[in-house]
């Protein structure tokens, strides 16, 4: 069942459909992060759309049917500057009529060590890493089925972006799930699609088997998604048969990827 | 469980307000009969400066409030279950509160030292002529400017600054016409059409 339709959305000159259903989770790549953000503040019902963002019928901006059901954070941001769970879930009862699971809250400060993510000045302040894992608590904690999250794995060590990317991907626990990733990799075979925002303007959607190029740049490519190391680009990779015959014959290197592999990539050469 | 729901009761929003608001009144009681001598005959000091601070109070902290919800936390609460319309008329309810309070307040105040001042004045023309009526529609409109200042991302030094000046000039203007009856009905229009500019701001403005 659909759960946000976007019919014919004008974003970046671009006309835009798309059907998020229920239990669906989906990635949003791209190096244009203004763009995206432009784009999930739409999708989250904030900004306007023109009627042409719909949640069971009705237009999604300030609805409040929709926006009992969803959240929209950026893990980069700061929502809380204490760990005070009482304190916590007071407020989210009072301002937002939010149910928030302290205990659960309190299992995850433990497990992810978050109270060794504080800097002591002034202020009692969480370390960027401290902050996303703070963010991701609240988010867990919070009885909510729909999130959209920018910046899941923020400053995160491997071992708990993947622990961040098992739970926020958790289809039993949550209904949607839409992230503005900075990696790919920690999402491996965990979204059903993603949306790749090109540095044209384009909003792809690609499956999981879909491919990318890393190519050295030139003027005959199309749909760049972020630059790589040195004078390479990487790309969502449609071209066909004579346009890669072309490469070769201009002896432009480049070679084919795996979506998922597109970090690596950025920081190597071919 | 008994335990808990002592505890709740006891902190419970209204029963603490009530509590308050019982402790202000007998302050006033106290003030006012004691004061009472020392004001006698006093050209400079008015028998209602007391509640007027009262209502001071009242326009900084609505100020300071209608600001922060625009500027600071108006993405925050978007970001959560609070759609514009919701964010607007909270922020309008806590504030008519606030003014609610104060007029209560002064009521009780214009009441007690009446009774001890046995003065036989309609309560009415003392809230007109006394500045008292004035001073609650400033509360409204000092909180709505303040609001409104938070969307056009106004820094807020400046912001308070001005909302200083603003609520001073409309004072000093209203009392310099004796507190007329006209000045404040031109004042409640203010308030009425800065509450439906504000309105339509928090419809129409685009959050980055």
């Amino acid at each position: 069942m659909a759960y946000i339709e976007v019919k014919n959305l004008n974003f970046n000159n671009n006309l835009v459909n798309l059907t998020i259903n229920d239990k669906e989770v989906i990635g949003i790549f791209g190096e244009n992060q203004r763009a995206i953000n432009e784009f999930l503040l739409i999708i989250s019902g904030i900004n306007k759309n023109n009627n042409t963002c719909f949640y069971n019928g009705e237009n999604i901006f300030d609805n409040s049917h929709y926006f009992k059901q969803r959240i929209f954070l950026d893990f980069k941001k700061i929502y809380t500057n204490t760990l005070n769970k009482e304190f916590i879930e007071e407020n989210f009862n009072n301002r937002f009529g939010l149910s928030f699971d302290t205990k659960r809250f309190k299992e995850l400060i433990k497990e992810l060590k978050i109270r060794k993510e504080t800097e002591i000045d002034v202020y009692y302040t969480f370390t960027q890493q401290g902050n996303t894992l703070v963010n991701f608590s609240l988010v867990e904690s919070l009885n909510v089925s729909n999130i959209i999250i920018s910046h899941p794995t923020n400053y995160l060590d491997s071992e708990r972006a993947t622990f961040i990317s098992n739970a926020l991907t958790n289809k039993n626990k949550y209904n949607c799930v839409i992230l503005n990733l900075d990696r790919l990799d920690f999402f491996k075979n965990k979204l059903d699609y993603l949306l790749l925002f090109t540095k044209e303007g384009n909003i792809i959607k690609v499956n999981n088997d879909d491919h990318l190029l890393v190519i050295e740049d030139n003027i005959y490519l199309h749909n760049r998604l972020i630059r790589g190391k040195g004078n390479l680009v990487i790309s969502y990779h449609d071209y066909n048969k004579d346009e890669l015959k072309k490469f070769d014959k201009l002896k432009i290197k480049y070679k084919v990827i795996s979506l998922y592999d597109i970090d690596r990539y950025r920081e190597v050469e071919l | 469980m008994k335990n808990n729901k002592l505890k709740r009761f006891l902190n419970s929003y209204y029963l603490q307000l009530v509590i308050v608001m019982i402790i202000i009144v007998l302050l006033m009681t106290m003030a006012i009969v004691l004061m009472r001598d020392v004001n006698r005959g006093n050209p400079i000091l008015s028998r209602y400066d007391l509640i007027k601070s009262i209502y001071l109070s009242a326009i900084l902290g609505g100020a300071a409030f209608g600001y922060s919800q625009s500027a600071k936390s108006f993405d925050f609460q978007l970001s959560f279950t609070t759609t514009r319309k919701d964010i607007y008329f909270n922020t309008l309810k806590k504030v008519l509160q606030v003014t609610l309070i104060s007029t209560i307040l002064s009521l009780l105040y214009v009441v007690i030292d009446s009774y001890f001042g046995k003065i036989n004045t309609p309560f009415w023309q003392i809230f007109i002529h006394e500045g008292l009526l004035m001073m609650l529609e400033l509360v409204l409109f000092i909180s709505l400017v303040g609001f409104f200042m938070g969307f056009i991302k106004m820094n807020s030094y400046i912001a308070y600054i001005l909302l200083l000046l603003v609520g001073a000039s409309i004072y000093i203007t209203i009392d310099y016409f004796d507190n007329s009856l006209i000045a404040c009905l031109i004042l409640l229009a203010s308030v009425i059409i800065l509450g439906g500019i504000d309105f339509l701001i928090v419809k129409k403005v685009e959050v980055k």
